[in-house]
């Protein structure tokens, strides 16, 4: 594509934005405001959400480079940069996020079968139907590979039974994306199969978990004979392990949006509001600011060696999972401590919404450690796959 | 790639494979061993060094040196730093280098074209008072006719064997660099280093030294110390970027060699996450040491605050990397015979070149606007 051609598309896309892209879409996304699309969450709390979505759908802006048959905008890679440009000057939201369209699509995209793209892929693409990961199970965190939840063929179906848990999103979310065991005989990664399931489907049953940020979009979901059409199979049956480590490879490329959110831990605002005079924590607090710069350069040079190609670049996906989950962890406990009571206050009128939201975004920091592969996960997969070192 | 690129990446090649072939640590253990009062360095060996480009790395084309940007400095003392070469590279195109280029008189380009050359080692007299605010030099210098008289005393590292200290001196009005021969001081107390380097003190009492030798013009003591603060932190920290890399990387070759209760001790997932720790910190560090090199070349309005933050961290990281090195060897670990024993000596020494954690942290935080008083 020629500059001309550029030009003219970053101008179409600017216009189409001052046009269409609601005001209160143009600031930073509220914790209790994201665009996540879906039919029984009810409407957003901001209707603006749901207006900037309609509208970034119908060009779409959702994903910008899918090809326009699945509902995309078919954008070159030039093309998106450009459209992202153009988003981060006005300080546009993302109009879509979630699951669905963040590790579900790109995973329907490269295993579904052309019948599977037509039918779950423009949904998506216009925020209509929310999907959830069934993935973990009591039994089965960290050694994902060895969940029991069987999937047994009768006739054009498979019977889903089993239970599992850290299904977050599933009291609103439409369908559910799930791993099941196939072959119970063979080796652990060889009998595992992905399937794609209506929320609605009788047998399944859901219960949130309460967590100690008082959050309860973790659910347990309980599976008591669920048939799910043998057509709702993506990829091949037992092939559903590499389908599951492509997904999840996407889910921890996705994590910039994560750091960028969690970076507002506001530790150097609170200490210019009250400079404490302990020489221990001014060193905590300098100590982090730098530590924030090391999480900085480090992402850039991630991003550099990615971009040269460099397979090595790999390694930084487990590092930055450490190195940011400890940094972040300290800088909300900084932060918390610099507010004095108001950083361990819970409920009550007095309380206002930065603190409250600070408090719980703390609590949050704790699971930095454990979502998307535990510290000790990766420190495993640094071990063996970085240093070389022998398998026990 | 650029034809600059080519030549960089050569020049470091072939550094590299000369400091690989040095057997620097065999060298520092007779150092360390025979003590005395002898250079901790060989002048031939500086001198090849020389005629590969290594003094005159940091210089402009008009000193006779490569024109190449600051960091290929920091790159060389990060290879230098692998391998504990144990000539005064940091001493000379670290520390030295950094100040005279910022004097700028004619003594000092006279000085700097023949570091160049190799022809001559040039120290840096540091103390840890020099981080402090309202210091004041422990020297002081008077003018006499045409000589200035000299009193009070300093350290400098790699002396005996430097054939020029640069020093500061207060004078009327403020601080001045000078340059003098230790070679023509009466009393040098020399103590060996705990990684076998010489450290001398040099009683300057009585000392003269002619007008020449006083460097550029009086200076406040902030402005004076601030090639070494920015650039000379920012080197040092490639050098100690370099012991802390080639420590991690002893140790986990030797975690898949050593066995115990039947099993190669790097298969027990205890010390495997402790190595894999230390890759996640050493890549922090890494990418903070590569910022602040990077920020020396564009002369960045914040060069000063990643020497800073890349001293402090890096001060961290060379210390962990190298305990945990002793810890991750066992026994092996404390005996002479090891290596990694000399790594841990040389990050505690190279932690107190350019200004220590303490103090780059801590400059870090008035830099970032959150120090309060009392802490420089």
């Amino acid at each position: 594509m020629s500059v001309f051609e550029i030009d003219d598309f970053r101008r179409d896309v600017r216009k189409w934005l001052d046009a269409n892209c609601p005001a209160t879409m143009r600031t930073p996304v509220a914790a209790d405001e994201f665009p996540t699309g879906g039919r029984r969450g009810g409407p957003a709390k901001n209707p603006d959400t749901d207006v900037w979505l309609k509208r970034a759908a119908s060009r779409g802006f959702t994903v910008p480079t899918v090809s326009t048959e699945y509902g995309g905008a078919g954008l070159s890679a030039a093309e998106a940069d450009v459209l992202a440009e153009e988003m981060r000057r006005i300080g546009a939201r993302p109009p879509l996020l979630g699951s669905g369209v963040a590790l579900l699509l790109p995973t329907l995209l490269r295993f579904g079968t052309e019948e599977q793209k037509r039918i779950h892929v423009p949904p998506i693409v216009r925020g209509e139907v929310r999907w959830c990961q069934g993935f973990s199970e009591p039994e089965a965190g960290s050694d994902l590979a060895s969940l029991r939840m069987v999937a047994e063929r009768d006739g054009a179906d498979f019977v889903l039974n089993g239970q599992k848990t850290w299904t977050s999103f599933a009291t609103v979310a439409d369908w559910m994306f799930c791993l099941a065991r196939t072959d119970t005989a063979a080796p652990k990664r060889e009998g595992i199969s992905m399937f794609l399931l209506d929320m609605d489907t009788p047998g399944l049953s859901i219960r949130p978990i309460r967590l100690i940020n008082g959050d309860d979009e973790f659910c347990e979901s309980f599976f008591d004979n669920v048939r799910v059409p043998a057509e709702n199979v993506l990829g091949e049956v037992n092939r559903g392990w590499s389908v599951a480590k492509y997904l999840l490879r996407a889910e921890r490329e996705d994590v910039r949006p994560w750091v960028e959110a969690s970076y507002s831990f506001p530790v150097l605002e609170s200490w210019r509001e009250n400079p404490r005079s302990e020489s221990e924590l001014q060193v905590r607090v300098v100590q982090s600011e730098l530590d924030r710069l090391g999480l900085d350069e480090l992402m850039k040079r991630a991003k550099s060696e990615a971009e040269r190609g460099d397979p090595a670049a790999e390694r930084f996906a487990n590092v930055f999972k450490v190195v940011h989950a400890e940094y972040q962890q300290e800088r909300a406990e900084l932060a918390v401590l610099l507010r004095g009571t108001d950083g361990i206050s819970w409920s009550g009128e007095r309380i206002n919404k930065a603190d409250s939201d600070l408090v719980r975004g703390w609590l949050t920091s704790r699971a930095f450690s454990i979502a998307g592969g535990s510290s000790e996960i990766q420190l495993n997969t640094i071990g063996s796959r970085w240093l070389g070192l022998p398998v026990a | 790639m650029h034809e600059i690129d080519q030549e960089v990446d050569e020049f470091l090649a072939v550094a590299a494979d000369f400091a690989r072939k040095r057997d620097s640590l065999g060298y520092v253990r007779e150092s360390l061993t025979d003590g005395g009062e002898a250079s901790s360095f060989d002048r031939h060996v500086w001198r090849a060094q020389a005629e590969l480009g290594w003094t005159s790395i940091a210089l402009p084309e008009a000193f006779g040196g490569s024109g190449y940007p600051s960091s290929v400095a920091g790159r060389l003392l990060r290879i230098c730093g692998q391998q504990l070469v144990p000539e005064p590279v940091l001493s000379t195109v670290g520390l030295a280098t950094p100040v005279l280029l910022m004097l700028g008189c004619d003594s000092a380009a006279r000085l700097l074209t023949r570091v160049g050359t190799g022809e001559c080692v040039v120290a840096v007299a540091e103390s840890t008072a020099m981080w402090r605010t309202g210091w004041e030099p422990d020297v002081r210098a008077e003018a006499h006719d045409d000589v200035w008289k000299l009193s009070g005393s300093v350290r400098a590292l790699d002396v005996p064997g430097a054939d020029v200290v640069l020093l500061l001196a207060a004078v009327d009005g403020g601080c001045r660099w000078l340059s003098i021969d230790p070679a023509g001081v009466q009393r040098l107390g020399v103590v060996t280093l705990i990684d076998g380097r010489r450290c001398a003190t040099i009683e300057l009492d009585g000392f003269e030294v002619p007008a020449d030798s006083l460097l550029g013009s009086v200076l406040t003591a902030d402005a004076a110390v601030s090639p070494i603060l920015t650039v000379g932190a920012a080197l040092t920290s490639a050098w100690m970027l370099g012991i802390a890399e080639r420590a991690f990387e002893l140790t986990v070759d030797y975690l898949k060699v050593r066995s115990q209760f039947g099993a190669l001790i790097g298969s027990y997932q205890a010390l495997q996450h402790r190595a894999a720790r230390l890759f996640c910190e050493l890549e922090v560090a890494r990418s903070v040491v590569l910022r602040a090199l990077a920020a020396l070349d564009g002369s960045a309005p914040d060069a000063a605050l990643w020497a800073s933050a890349a001293k402090a961290r890096v001060g961290d990281f060379a210390l962990r990397a190298t305990s945990e090195a002793i810890q991750l060897h066992g026994g092996i670990g404390m005996t002479h015979e090891a290596d990694v024993g000399l790594y841990f000596k040389a990050a505690r020494v190279a932690d107190m070149v350019a200004g220590d954690r303490a103090f780059h942290r801590a400059r870090a935080g008035q830099l970032l606007g959150i120090a309060t008083s009392g802490v420089l």
